[in-house]
């Protein structure tokens, strides 16, 4: 917006979250130089107990979040405060684990959480990353026309190539009305996801077109319209499968965020229990 | 010759129906004249199945028709099964066309040019008027229609609409999914319709699926034809049906030939009645909507009175329960003795018509306060208007100095300056002493002064002077504003209209009372606006000041009043008011300096001229969403539905955008609601924090959602309740039973301690919610 009236949940209250974890994560790293536990360090220290009990609090407060996006009746707050929190936190807690653990990792129970926590996280930043640069490419391939109008808008180009090719052969009515009836947009994911498809009937007609032979001036003229129309709604499939793929890609990531959150949640319940019981 | 009837009584609608029943009831001799084939035209187009309702709760019926709230089929079929049970004498398909004669022997005359002879008229022909119609040859031809019930019915045909008004729209847009639709439109564009609908008839028309033909005409009608002449000359388009959409005649006219007067020439005016209905013309009693009583209820209860008046019987009106209610506060239960002392004790309200100070009195509410209670805080949204009854009241002008205050006596009033502007309070208002006060709701007192000539002037002349005090001139002695007040003119503008051009003689300056207006300046031959004034402020000081010409052009953003205070004169005030003319020299030097750094960068792009003709000046609240941060995920939406029956009350994707401001379809909460000017049972109300909700008594008419120019009212059943998941599960999936459709709109979740959930939900920070006036003076920064 020319006129800065909303504030991105990155940047919320100043950049307060970023500013949080920065300290937290400074005041962890001299501590942990500074701290000399006697040996290698690890969990099992008063130390390491201390950062394991923030980091584990952290991964609570960060599944919290899931459950804070669907209570609209109470609270006073807003969420995108909420998600500054989640994201800067979330990035602050795989460096709260490492001091936690020592950098002692290995093939067992503890570094597979850690390595649930890892994918999580990462899953996030590259949320964080989408939910910055989809939103312009969402809009820009709209070009102030809502999704509605767009597919009303090709319904009513297909009406028109199909009249005009009534004209014309066989063959190329064959495959404007292929285009017409069998032209999708989405559907399975790598369908969502590609905005040119190869075997897409309306680009297919409109190579056939290319090559298409006619007789007479009328035919030509038929032939030259119909090629026009077609020209129009690829270009619109286009738009709209860009959006399509923009409108995907950025909800597809959470599909991998949710279950590994609850992994790493389900892997951080074992992993206390595991320390507690052995111990 | 004796008259052949006691009563006549014209229109069947509950008004008529009900006084009809009623004579019949008493074996007075009676004839009711309907023009519709069947009984209660009105209520008879309704859709099929609706829900009607039976609001107020509070008054008691007291007719031989019974009306309970349910189904318009159900009343209908009561109706029709009483009246045949009282063997009421009806004459359907007859139109009346004129009244004339006295009391005792008035001569009513019909369409089929016969006439009928009573001692007395009720007159209930309610406010739909007559659909004009076409005059052309070939005009009753059968395939020529007015109006369109169901347009699914018609398939693959062809089909002309006349017209560019809203329903013409509809219409045409509606039949043009399985129909070949013409457009006949007089003009070259559709600017008299709403935007919504402009916007959808201009992509219809450029998506190919509607032809118009522009500045046409049309000639006559053939069978299966239409010839129109268009600027290209004379066409004959074949077609299966032609509608013509021509709008309504309102009755007035109809009235007036009968001739019964009106006070005003304000669209809402009202034909002037005695406390028992009769009107200037004695013997000719109004009863219904067209008496101003726009509920089903109210008009029964006419009905019957009406028939006990012209009887000589006094009966008490059926209000007088809720008006005694209304007067328990003062231990008193003689309404006509209050009425009285209102009407003595209050100089504005000495003229007004007894029956109008009635109805007036039934939708106001009586308060008693103690000295220091705050009737009304500064910065509250005004709603009502007050008048004091008994004892005073003060205005602080600064609360933190409780000795600057103005005291409001016995017979004054307060709280008009917001009923002109639809703005905030702009002073605190507490009880002096004891006080009785008389709380008058906006759209009564509007529709009290639309009525009373003597009510408006009344009204204008001191508003003007406080107005100029509290804008203008603070510091300046009222007496001293009397004068210059007196010699001012209060101007309407339409939205678009201008007030002076560029280059303009600078011969007067302009207080906005109402709306706002924007500046604008020639450019390099384009022309840049330089600001927005919203009202309570003033455009104009700049030439008097420099003694140039108009260095700006000032235009109507919408529908705007101003005071037009005469040039000279204001002149002379700043010559004797040091103060004065200091503060006005302020405003010029701070205007110019702005002028100037927007002209030197061209203007602050287009994004000020987009808000403005998306008539984003007019909200008071408006939700907006950065579309460079949207994910689309909707969970505004979603959180919109669950704190709302589960209807969400905004479309996000709907909407006009400009580069990434995108205004979704939600209401604006309106400086002066649109949506509230129709609403019979008067349920649309604004909150003193401003949010502009729809209260449960509304009776699902749907005129608000017609009125409101941004789409953002639906009609929907509030069936959706959140229920516990258990009893969602078990419960059996009944639509049988639908509650009715009620209009449902953003009450900004008044109800919600943390404000807006759609703008709590948004993970990202995209939709926030801001008061325009903050927005667009943003710009000027
Ligand atoms: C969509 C809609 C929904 C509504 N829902 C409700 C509701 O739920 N509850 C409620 O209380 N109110 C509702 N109302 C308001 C209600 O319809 C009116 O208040 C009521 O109909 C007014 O009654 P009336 O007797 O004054 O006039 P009308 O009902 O308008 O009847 C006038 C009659 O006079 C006839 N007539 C007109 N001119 C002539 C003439 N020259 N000669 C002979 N006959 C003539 C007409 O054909 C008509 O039958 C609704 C209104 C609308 C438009
Ligand atoms: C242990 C670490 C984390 C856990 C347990 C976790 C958990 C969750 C949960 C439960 C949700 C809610 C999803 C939904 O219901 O829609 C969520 C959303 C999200 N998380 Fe995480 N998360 C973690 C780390 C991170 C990190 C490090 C980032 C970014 C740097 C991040 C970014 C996001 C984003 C952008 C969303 C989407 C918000 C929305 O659209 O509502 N997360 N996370
Ligand atoms: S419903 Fe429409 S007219 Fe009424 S306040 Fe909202 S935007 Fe304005
Ligand atoms: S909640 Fe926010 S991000 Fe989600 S759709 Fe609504 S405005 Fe866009």
């Amino acid at each position: 917006m020319d006129i800065k009236l909303s504030e991105s949940f990155l940047a919320y209250k100043d950049y307060k979250y970023l500013k949080i974890s920065a300290v937290a994560l400074i005041i962890t790293l001299v501590a942990y130089l500074l701290h000399d536990p006697g040996r290698a360090p690890n969990g099992g220290t008063w130390f390491g107990y201390t950062l394991g009990t923030i980091s584990a609090g952290l991964v609570l407060f960060l599944g919290w979040f899931g459950i804070k996006k669907r209570q609209f009746m109470s609270g006073t707050d807003l969420l995108k405060g909420w998600l500054s929190a989640h994201v800067y936190l979330g990035v602050l807690v795989i460096f709260l684990s490492l001091f936690h653990a020592g950098f002692q990792l290995g093939l067992n129970l503890h570094s597979l959480l850690w390595t649930l926590l890892l994918l999580t996280v990462l899953s996030g930043i590259y949320g964080v990353f989408c939910y910055v640069r989809y939103p312009s490419i969402l809009t820009g391939s709209r070009q102030g026309l809502t999704r509605a109008e767009i597919l009303l808008e090709l319904s009513e180009l297909d009406l028109q190539a199909r009249d005009v090719a009534m004209g014309l052969g066989d063959e190329i009515n064959a495959a404007i009305l292929r285009a017409a009836e069998e032209t999708q947009i989405g559907g399975s994911i790598s369908k969502m996801l590609n905005v040119e498809p190869a075997d897409c009937p309306t680009m297919l007609a409109l190579a056939f077109l290319e090559g298409a032979q006619v007789s007479g001036e009328e035919q030509e003229a038929a032939l030259r319209k119909l090629r026009a129309v077609l020209i129009r709604k690829s270009e619109l499939l286009r738009r709209l499968r860009t959006y399509v793929r923009a409108a995907t890609l950025v909800r597809l990531w959470l599909y991998f965020h949710i279950p590994l959150s609850i992994g790493t949640l389900v892997a951080l319940v074992a992993h206390v229990f595991a320390v507690f019981f052995y111990w | 010759m004796a008259a052949e009837y006691r009563i006549a009584i014209i229109g069947s609608g509950p008004g008529g129906l009900s006084a009809a029943g009623h004579a019949a009831e008493l074996g007075v001799s009676h004839v009711l004249l309907e023009k519709a084939s069947h009984l209660s035209d009105t209520l008879f187009k309704f859709q099929k199945g609706k829900f009607v309702m039976a609001t107020p709760d509070v008054l008691p019926l007291r007719s031989p028709m019974p009306f309970e709230a349910g189904a318009r089929e159900e009343i209908l079929g009561n109706w029709d099964s009483k009246s045949d049970q009282l063997k009421v004498n009806v004459r359907l398909n007859t139109e009346v066309v004129g009244i004339e004669g006295e009391k005792g022997n008035f001569t009513i005359k019909t369409g089929d040019g016969r006439a009928v002879t009573a001692e007395a008229v009720i007159l209930g022909i309610g406010l739909q008027g007559n659909l004009n119609k076409l005059r052309v040859p070939g005009a009753e031809l059968p395939h020529i229609q007015y109006q369109l019930d169901d347009p699914d019915e018609y398939e693959l045909e062809r089909i002309i609409i006349i017209g560019a008004g809203d329903a013409a729209i509809e219409n045409a847009v509606a039949l043009s999914k399985q129909n070949t639709v013409y457009v006949l439109n007089r003009g070259e564009d559709f600017a008299r319709a709403k935007p919504a609908n402009e916007a959808l008839i201009t992509s219809a028309i450029d998506a190919g699926k509607i032809q118009p033909f522009y500045k046409a005409n049309t000639i006559s009608a053939g069978e299966g034809s239409l010839t129109i002449d268009t600027p290209e000359g004379e066409v004959t388009v074949e077609c299966d049906r032609v509608i013509a959409r021509l709008g309504a005649s309102p009755p007035r006219k109809f009235v007036e030939s009968c001739g019964i007067t009106f006070p005003s020439d304000a669209r809402n005016a009202l034909p002037e009645c005695s406390e028992q209905y009769e009107s200037n013309v004695a013997g000719i009693y109004i009863v219904g909507a067209l008496g101003g009583y726009p509920l089903i209820k109210q008009a029964i209860n006419q009905g019957y009175e009406a028939v006990e008046y012209i009887l000589g019987n006094a009966v008490e009106p059926a209000d007088a329960p809720i008006l005694k209610s209304k007067i328990s506060i003062l231990e008193s239960d003689d309404v006509e003795a209050f009425l009285r002392k209102v009407r003595d004790s209050i100089p504005i309200f000495a003229d007004i018509n007894a029956l109008m100070l009635r109805e007036m009195m039934v939708e106001s509410t009586v308060h008693k306060y103690v000295p220091g209670d705050i009737v009304f805080e500064k910065n509250d949204y005004t709603n009502s208007f007050y008048v004091v009854l008994d004892g005073s009241v003060a205005v602080m002008i600064d609360e933190k100095k409780p000795d600057k205050r103005i005291v409001i006596g016995l017979g004054n009033y307060f709280g008009e300056m917001g009923l002109i502007s639809g703005r905030r309070r702009t002073a605190t208002i507490r009880a002096e002493s004891k006080c009785v006060l008389i709380e008058i709701p906006r759209r009564t007192m509007i529709k009290v002064r639309g009525n009373s000539p003597e009510v408006r002037q009344a009204l204008d002349r001191e508003a003007a002077i406080r107005q100029i005090q509290t804008y203008i001139a603070p510091n300046v002695p009222r007496d001293d504003l009397i004068d210059i007040a007196e010699s001012s003119e209060i101007k309407s503008y339409k939205s678009g209209e201008v007030l002076f051009n560029e280059g303009d003689e600078a011969d007067s300056l302009h207080l906005i009372r109402k709306g706002s207006v924007s500046v604008a300046k020639r450019l390099d031959g384009r022309s840049v606006v330089l600001s927005y004034v919203a009202s309570g402020n003033y455009v104009g000081e700049m030439g008097l000041i420099s003694d140039a010409p108009r260095s700006a052009s000032v235009t109507a953003a919408v529908a705007s009043e101003t005071i037009r205070i005469d040039g000279s004169a204001f002149k002379h005030l700043m010559a004797s008011n040091p103060k004065l003319k200091a503060s006005v020299e302020e405003k010029f030097k701070d205007r110019l300096t702005q002028n100037e750094r927007i002209s030197q960068t061209g203007g602050g792009g287009g994004i000020l001229e987009f808000l403005l003709e998306q008539g984003v000046s007019e909200a008071t609240d408006v939700l907006l969403i950065d579309e460079s941060l949207c994910v689309g995920c909707d969970n505004c939406e979603t959180a919109c539905a669950e704190t709302h029956d589960g209807i969400s009350r905004l479309d996000r994707e709907a909407g006009p955008t400009y580069e990434t401001m995108h205004i979704p379809t939600s209401c604006r909460h309106c400086e002066n609601p649109h949506c509230m000017t129709d609403c019979p049972p008067d349920a649309i109300k604004r909150s003193p924090a401003g949010e502009v909700f729809i209260e449960d008594s509304c009776i699902g008419c749907g005129n608000c959602a017609r009125s409101c120019p941004y789409g953002v009212i639906q009609l929907a059943s509030l069936d959706n309740k959140k229920s516990g998941i258990l009893s969602r599960l078990f419960a059996k999936n009944d639509t049988s039973e639908k509650s009715p459709k009620k209009a449902v709109k953003c009450d900004m979740c008044r109800d919600y301690e943390g404000g807006p959930s759609c703008v709590r939900a948004c993970p990202t920070g995209a939709a926030v919610r801001v008061a325009p006036q903050a927005l667009i003076q943003l710009q000027g920064k």
